[in-house]
């Protein structure tokens, strides 16, 4: 517990990547190995399951502090930590009992599914126990992200450094099913251990946007072929003598959530395919607002099926008969994609040559459910992460709106404390309907400006959301408009995020109900 | 004994106002922060302390009444007595008796010990005027020796990669507890010129023995060697720091306890407060044994709503707060 602490406070007070990289690296040197798996564990963003909610916890602290809940409540909207919250409210203490990691792990683990009034004894027993920054560690082990300002490429670099291994190698063993035992840290750091591959499928190789203009990029366009992007899911199938399996981009697996796609497979040769899947209609794709449907979903109803039938566009073959294409040219790994069996269809590249023609088809792309285009080296290798200068994606001008922030939320982690999180609407005669929600695309200055005028038109409480009066306006950019029950005014946006800060606007002047509605019927 | 109205806390039968936000005859100031001690009174209540910081700050043609603690002064039938409050040089409470009750204002307090003035006096009273900055069960001040080592090596290791150490600290206060708790020994130390100025009044209550020198351009072509500068806040980001070449920073505040607050600065935070924490907050409170508390700044409503939970009949002044931030 005690190395751990300490590599993740030192840690938080750095601010410099490659001095957090050196701090957890020499931490994975000298920790045990029962601890250093769950260490890791955590600071890849992973957890053991949510021990219990988190209000239960702040209930416990609130029990045992002898305070009111409220209170606790109070300072964790204040704070936007639960674990540091609790920590916190303990004081300033010392550990009385030396607990390792990885005990109280393994009796965390035991007590599971242990009935509440259990589990809280367990708890409240080891907050008592532990120093003010281990409870702090202790209450990320029950549930909850450690936030150090350490990406999961950072933790791979450390880890990488400390056994001397390519962090490349330790991200692709860690794909697929990765489970946090001694067994498999051992196995993921073992310079010689071939891992069987099994289902998993290959780190994504992922296109950067287009610095500038088309033209400084691509000189000669016989070098390059330009494919749609579409929008849906981008996943990765697996089809092996092993076994199945459908990985999206965040490598979570989806398999289950498109049965019509794992069906067709058997006619498909053996490989690892690159591509897309896409709710698919009369030969066009759906809206992406579809193909929502069937995420998060443990099981597929017949009329979901039916309703939205879904095909996988494939771009690449990145393995074809258990032999690893990835060094091949495109143009060589695109060839394995002829005569494909539906629902498999492959997405061709455009017959686009020239910058005149690009520039037409993206005009035209939003009436054609494209969101831009992926501009591919035909001679690029299939790397993997954002590298940049082989794949290039050009997308549509996104829609906006000017909208007033009605609702605002205190963030998390890093933004604790200020109001980063804006839900905005349009108006509808003289009153405000909400449309949308964002939190990205302001600079810390920005938010601090924003919370300055906030601060003066608060009015509602509702939980940790309060109202605001009309005094901010945001343009935001968002990729497609929808109808929607989720929100007052039945619409929806896809991927809203905040373009400008509009202070010159008066609120009046946002847009309303009207505008977006024609923006939905376009 | 006391009301609110729109120039700020007001005593009808002394016929003077405690910390005004806007000109008013009469003024009883109880420390001197901007925020407390404002320009334009007609005639200024203080310490003299107080009023020697205020002649700086705000000019030397202002009318002053020095009172040192514990000294009485009537004002028509209400006698002010002035106490220590702990947060700064000159700080003080002002109690308010008529002869039949006692109010107490207690400004800005803090109930730990500092070296560089007087610890905070408790006095009992029936109406408790208090703030509430740090009103949150979170606020635990760690002990001030551990956080001067962990400021003593984080300079250390700034000195032996080549790196000045900036310390970021309000200029009057905060700066003066950090200089006397600083190790001089383990190297060459500057200030900012408004922090001198300041360094300059505790100099002449004996509250700092060594005044380190202003920063300049010649200070550090003397040094030779990576030494620490304590800074206000607001040069943060400013040409000021530019003259320094290779430093790192570390930010000198009650609000670096979150984690998140001190990330956010992308530097360094060390827990050191002038205000009371949750349990000062509480024992102050306790010795006071107040019938009425009223709360003033920050979490007013959370602590009014929590002293009326443990049976203490408490009022949220969050008026007052909307004006001053105006």
């Amino acid at each position: 517990m005690k190395l751990f602490s300490m590599a993740l406070n030192a840690c938080l007070q750095e601010t410099k990547t490659n001095l957090k990289i050196k701090i957890l690296s020499d931490y994975f040197k000298v920790e045990s190995n029962a601890n250093r798996v769950i260490a890791f564990h955590l600071l890849m963003g992973e957890s053991f399951g949510r021990f219990c909610l988190g209000k239960w916890l702040r209930l416990w602290c609130a029990d045992v502090n002898g305070l009111p809940e409220w209170l606790i409540n109070e300072s964790y909207e204040s704070l936007g930590d639960n674990s540091e919250t609790i920590s916190l409210c303990f004081g300033q203490k010392l550990d009385s009992v030396i607990w390792e990691l990885s005990d109280l792990c393994s009796q965390m683990l035991a007590l599971k599914s242990a009935p509440i009034d259990q589990k809280r004894d367990w708890v409240v027993a080891r907050w008592q126990e532990l120093s003010t920054d281990h409870i702090y560690v202790f209450n990320k082990l029950l549930g909850g992200g450690i936030r150090i300002g350490a990406s999961k490429k950072t933790v791979l670099k450390a880890l990488g450094h400390a056994f001397d291994m390519d962090p490349q190698i330790l991200e692709q063993r860690l794909l697929g099913r990765w489970e946090p035992t001694c067994d498999a840290f051992n196995a993921l750091i073992d310079p010689n251990d071939e891992l069987g591959q099994g289902v998993s499928p290959f780190p994504f190789y992922l296109a950067s946007p287009l610095p500038g203009h088309v033209s400084d990029m691509v000189t000669d366009f016989q070098d390059w072929q330009v494919e749609p992007k579409w929008d849906g899911i981008r996943a990765q199938l697996v089809h092996r003598v092993e076994g199945v399996a459908l990985w999206s981009r965040g490598n979570d697996l989806i398999t289950d959530q498109f049965p019509e796609i794992i069906e067709g497979v058997s006619q498909l040769p053996y490989g690892v395919y690159d591509g897309e899947i896409l709710a698919w209609q009369n030969n066009a794709p759906l809206s992406f607002f579809h193909l929502q449907k069937r995420l998060n979903r443990k099981t597929i109803s017949q009329k979901l099926l039916k309703d939205t039938p879904c095909v996988m566009l494939l771009y690449d073959c990145l393995e074809s008969n258990a032999q690893d294409l990835r060094e091949e040219p495109l143009r060589i790994r695109v060839s394995k994609l002829t005569h494909l069996p539906p629902p498999f269809y492959q997405s061709k590249a455009l017959p686009i040559h020239d910058t005149v023609s690009l520039k037409k088809y993206i005009e035209n792309a939003r009436n054609a459910m494209v969101e831009g285009v992926i501009i591919k080296r035909l001679d690029s290798a299939y790397l993997s992460g954002r590298v940049r200068g082989h794949w290039w994606k050009l997308k549509v001008a996104p829609l906006t709106l000017d909208v007033v922030i009605m609702y605002v939320q205190k963030g998390r982690g890093i933004r604790s404390g200020l109001f980063t999180d804006y839900t905005f609407g349009v108006w509808d005669g003289d009153t405000l309907v909400p449309i949308g929600k964002a939190y990205s695309g302001l600079t810390n200055n920005e938010i601090r400006e924003i919370n300055g005028i906030l601060k003066g038109h608060l009015t509602d409480r509702f939980g940790p959301v309060r109202g605001v009066a009309p005094c901010v306006v945001l343009e935001v950019a968002f990729d497609d408009i929808q109808p929607s029950s989720r929100h007052k005014s039945g619409l929806a946006l896809r991927f809203p995020r905040i373009h400008r800060l509009r202070l010159d606007k008066p609120v009046s002047e946002a847009n309303t109900l009207a505008d977006a509605r024609l923006l939905c019927q376009r | 004994m006391l009301s609110l109205n729109h120039n700020g806390l007001y005593c009808d039968a002394g016929n003077f106002y405690i910390d005004p936000i806007r000109n008013v005859d009469c003024a009883v100031i109880t420390h001197g922060h901007a925020d407390h001690a404002r320009w334009g009174m007609g005639t200024y209540v203080a310490t003299p302390e107080t009023c020697d910081i205020m002649r700086v700050r705000l000019g030397q043609d202002i009318n002053t009444i020095s009172l040192k603690y514990h000294q009485a002064y009537s004002f028509n039938s209400i006698q002010v007595t002035l106490i220590p409050a702990g947060h700064i040089l000159g700080s003080a409470q002002v109690v308010i008796d008529d002869g039949s009750q006692r109010a107490i204002v207690t400004g800005d307090f803090k109930t730990d010990h500092d070296p560089t003035l007087d610890d905070i006096y408790y006095e009992s009273c029936d109406l408790l005027v208090m703030e509430t900055t740090f009103a949150l069960p979170i606020y635990h001040w760690p002990h001030i020796a551990s956080v001067f080592e962990s400021i003593h090596s984080f300079w250390n290791q700034n000195q032996s990669d080549g790196y000045h150490t900036v310390l970021y600290a309000y200029s009057l206060g905060k700066a003066q507890r950090l200089l006397a708790g600083l190790d001089s020994d383990l190297g060459p130390i500057a200030v900012h010129g408004a922090v001198s100025k300041m360094n300059d009044i505790y100099a002449k209550y004996n509250r700092l023995v060594t005044l380190p020198p202003k920063l300049t351009k010649d200070t550090l072509s003397n040094w030779g060697q990576p030494g620490l500068i304590v800074a206000p806040p607001g040069v943060i980001g400013s040409s000021w720091l530019k003259k320094l070449g290779r430093y790192r920073e570390g930010y000198v505040s009650g609000w670096m306890t979150s984690k998140g607050q001190a990330r956010r600065r992308n530097m360094r935070g060390f827990v050191i407060s002038d205000h009371a924490d949750w349990n000062g907050l509480n024992q102050l409170v306790k010795r006071a044994a107040p019938t009425q508390v009223w709360t003033m700044h920050g979490n007013t409503d959370i602590y009014a709503r929590y002293l009326n939970e443990q049976g203490i009949s408490a009022t949220s002044l969050s008026q007052l707060r909307l004006e001053r931030s105006e």
